[in-house]
């Protein structure tokens, strides 16, 4: 009998113990966002705070965030680093709307806002802004990046943007002119690949490498040339060649051997001095900081010298759809103005801040990627499809320059499928 | 004689109580990962869904776009994705059986060392996906690779010329699954009676002639386990290729669309189901998926049949 008890009883306890193991310990999780305005009476407000900064840049966010949990004591906010693409964009509108999943802020590109709305994933932040004076749409670079159908969805934080990364005693030794205006152009690109060729050592340093991804430099490529995915937002407008002249600066660079090799580690090779040119962005500010290399951040090549154009995308603060109580939109409002007040902060990790005040500090224009801010011009690829127009871009990759399928038979294939896949949902 | 039978009811219900709770923490792990998700699989697979919104009753609406339509992009990509995973499997599950069956019969013997190469054979299928394909993706790669390097191969690409493509991820499918596979048969060896081996030794059998006509039929039970396992395993690849090459060099096209030859079904299904935001489908996805289920249920079936007919020669 007593074995009996015995059995049953630990029967029991397992069954408790792998229940138990689906529950989360909160705090730090997706799934548990917190939907407690103060925690067991102390007068705290809990904020869940999520973002896509997954990276060196989610390190230095979750460092702001302890600051800021340090020195307000009556508000304890809880940064969660996700994936965008396949957690951020698709967790937000599943929790839209539930108290107890959504969470109280979130970071999102201003490109993803037609999308968040349309999906009833996010709210109109003028409950927020139209009290605080400081988060006022002037206050912002290119604030209307974050409007959408007359409201005001974000407050803005910063530019991500495709830069270059240039190697200043490669090109003191090759080619000293190129970035005499600090702006590179496809020909002067060719040029320097032909002085390499000429010095003989093209088979060990390359002109160009990219670290951007083919997605951003191609997308750059299309936007230096005034093109653009669409022209209302939702319908493509980009066209096979379009998208081949884009593609074809590189197919031609590699053919004159001026490309970084298949398969390369593009900023390995920038950082090891293997290549004179690396695209990149304003998140690898860094690494190129940490390799020791005598580096400029420029913008990225451009097919008109007269017209400066940076590929480039907005980091928002957004507001979950959610019910706010009065004391947790207090907070929120607290830690948006607190953070864009100290956006220095942020921009220490190389981001280019759209707050006005900081960017136009004695402080942000001694970083390296001021020269950078000033002289090329955001072009926001606005397309309400454009993780769907990426993944194409990034499925076929650098295909045509390595010669796996001509140039013309690539730009089908992309159009082809981001076509198929916008017309399937 | 009421009250006898409640009594009796009363007994049978005391009976299963207890095997009833031992097996109910697995029950529960089963339903909630397992048969739920799978019921909520079949289901979707018959609607219009974008994760987001509420799935939209379509009926067999998915399963037809991706077997007969082919002005569809999931046409191309779901028979593309089938073709190059049929291949995968083909190629891959013979070295899957016959280099662990090679290496259990070897290892089955005694020579100093034996333990060290055991765990030799076995520790890379300890290893997870990410940290087998970080380590291969370093040594093919054709810039500083040491596989280039040792053989003098040049800039080589093994990610997108075929056929390396398909040998490198061969080697490292075959690599990685060896040991598990390994260890099955050479516990299945451990177990062939020794009795029967040594009266066909004394008979004049060779070493061949035994293992083909005594070792092998003794083992024919876990040899079938592990064909089905491998078979299931291979048909369900997705991490190698994804994380090896994304789907690798485009090897033609058709109605604009583009045949990538690694592409497989598994990583087609996990993109167009999960991707994130704009360009989820997971109704198209499910429907996928459940083809492939399907195939390799039937399969498994057929691998179960040829096991027991087997068992009654």
């Amino acid at each position: 009998m007593k074995k009996r008890i015995l059995s049953v009883v630990l029967a029991t306890v397992l069954a408790v113990s792998i229940c138990a193991c689906g529950k989360t310990s909160g705090g730090g999780t997706a799934g548990s966002a917190s939907n407690s305005t103060s925690s067991s009476g102390t007068g705290v407000v809990n904020l869940t705070y999520w973002t896509l900064f997954t990276g060196d840049d989610g390190k230095n966010m979750d460092a702001i965030v302890k600051k800021f949990n340090d020195s307000h004591p009556d508000i304890k906010v809880t940064h969660v680093a996700m994936d965008a693409m396949t957690d951020l964009y698709v967790k937000l509108p599943m929790v839209a709307g539930n108290d107890s999943q959504a969470p109280d802020i979130a970071v999102v590109w201003s490109t993803f806002i037609p999308y968040l709305v349309e999906k009833k994933a996010i709210q109109p932040i003028e409950m927020i802004t139209d009290t605080e004076p400081k988060l006022a749409d002037e206050n912002f670079t290119s604030s209307d990046l974050v409007h959408y159908n007359g409201n005001r969805y974000g407050a803005m934080l910063d530019f991500p943007s495709v830069s270059m990364y240039a190697n200043k005693d490669l090109i003191a030794k090759y080619d000293p002119d190129i970035i005499s205006d600090n702006v590179i152009t496809w020909d002067e690109v060719f040029d320097l690949a032909s002085k390499l060729k000429a010095a003989g050592v093209d088979g060990d340093i390359k002109a160009l490498a990219s670290g951007a991804g083919a997605s951003n430099d191609i997308e750059q490529n299309f936007l230096a040339a005034g093109k653009n995915y669409t022209e209302d937002g939702k319908t493509l407008t980009l066209t096979e060649e379009d998208l081949s002249n884009a593609m074809g600066y590189f197919k031609k660079l590699n053919d004159e051997g001026g490309f970084m090799a298949e398969d390369a580690d593009a900023f390995g090779l920038f950082t090891q001095g293997k290549a004179v040119l690396c695209t990149g962005g304003t998140w690898n500010m860094n690494a190129a900081k940490d390799s020791g290399i005598n580096f400029v951040e420029l913008p990225p090549v451009q097919v008109d010298a007269s017209n400066v154009v940076t590929n480039a995308v907005a980091h928002t603060f957004v507001l979950p759809q959610r019910s706010y109580t009065d004391e947790k939109k207090k907070a929120v409002a607290t830690f948006i103005t607190w953070f864009e007040d100290n956006a220095i902060l942020w921009a220490q990790a190389g981001s280019v801040v759209a707050n006005k005040n900081v960017s136009s500090s004695d402080e942000f224009k001694k970083m390296p990627q001021y020269l950078f801010s000033t002289l090329a011009k955001q072009a926001v690829p606005n397309y309400l499809y454009l993780s769907i127009a990426e993944d194409a871009l990034t499925n076929y990759g650098w295909q045509p320059v390595y010669n796996h399928i001509s140039v013309d038979d690539y730009s089908k294939a992309v159009i082809a499928k981001i076509k198929s896949s916008v017309a399937a949902q | 004689m009421k009250e006898a039978t409640e009594k009796r009811h009363f007994h049978i219900n005391r009976k299963y109580l207890i095997p009833i709770l031992f097996l109910l923490p697995q029950l529960i792990v089963f339903s909630i990962f397992n048969l739920f998700p799978d019921i909520a699989g079949i289901y979707a697979a018959f609607t219009k869904w974008d994760l987001g919104s509420t799935p939209i009753w379509i009926g067999l609406n998915n399963l037809k776009t991706i077997l007969t339509d082919q002005s569809s992009l999931f046409y191309w990509d779901f028979r593309w994705g089938l073709e190059n995973t049929v291949v995968f499997v083909l190629i891959t599950v013979p070295f899957r059986i016959l280099i662990p069956l090679l290496l259990a019969v070897a290892l089955s013997q005694k020579f100093p060392g034996r333990g060290l190469f055991q765990v030799i054979f076995y520790v890379p299928s300890l290893l997870s996906l990410s940290v087998v394909m970080i380590s291969w993706n370093y040594m093919f790669n054709p810039n500083y690779g040491i596989i280039n390097t040792y053989f003098h191969l040049g800039t080589l690409s093994w990610t997108s010329q075929v056929p390396y493509n398909w040998i490198a991820l061969i080697i490292i499918t075959v690599w990685w699954g060896t040991g598990v596979n390994m260890i099955i048969l050479q516990s299945a060896l451990a177990g062939v009676p020794q009795e029967l081996l040594e009266a066909a030794k004394i008979d004049g059998a060779n070493a061949t002639q035994r293992f083909l006509h005594i070792s092998l039929p003794c083992i024919r039970f876990p040899l079938s386990y592990v064909i089905t396992v491998s078979i299931i395993a291979e048909f369900n690849v997705w991490g190698q290729p994804y994380m090896f090459n994304n789907g690798g060099p485009i090897i033609g096209m058709t109605n604009s669309y583009a045949h990538q030859s690694n592409l497989m079904l598994m990583q087609i299904i996990r993109d167009v189901g999960f991707k994130g935001s704009f360009g989820s489908n997971p109704g198209i996805a499910s429907a996928m998926s459940l083809i492939l289920g399907g195939l390799i249920v039937v399969i498994s079936i057929i691998q179960v049949r040829l096991m027991h007919e087997n068992a009654e020669d």
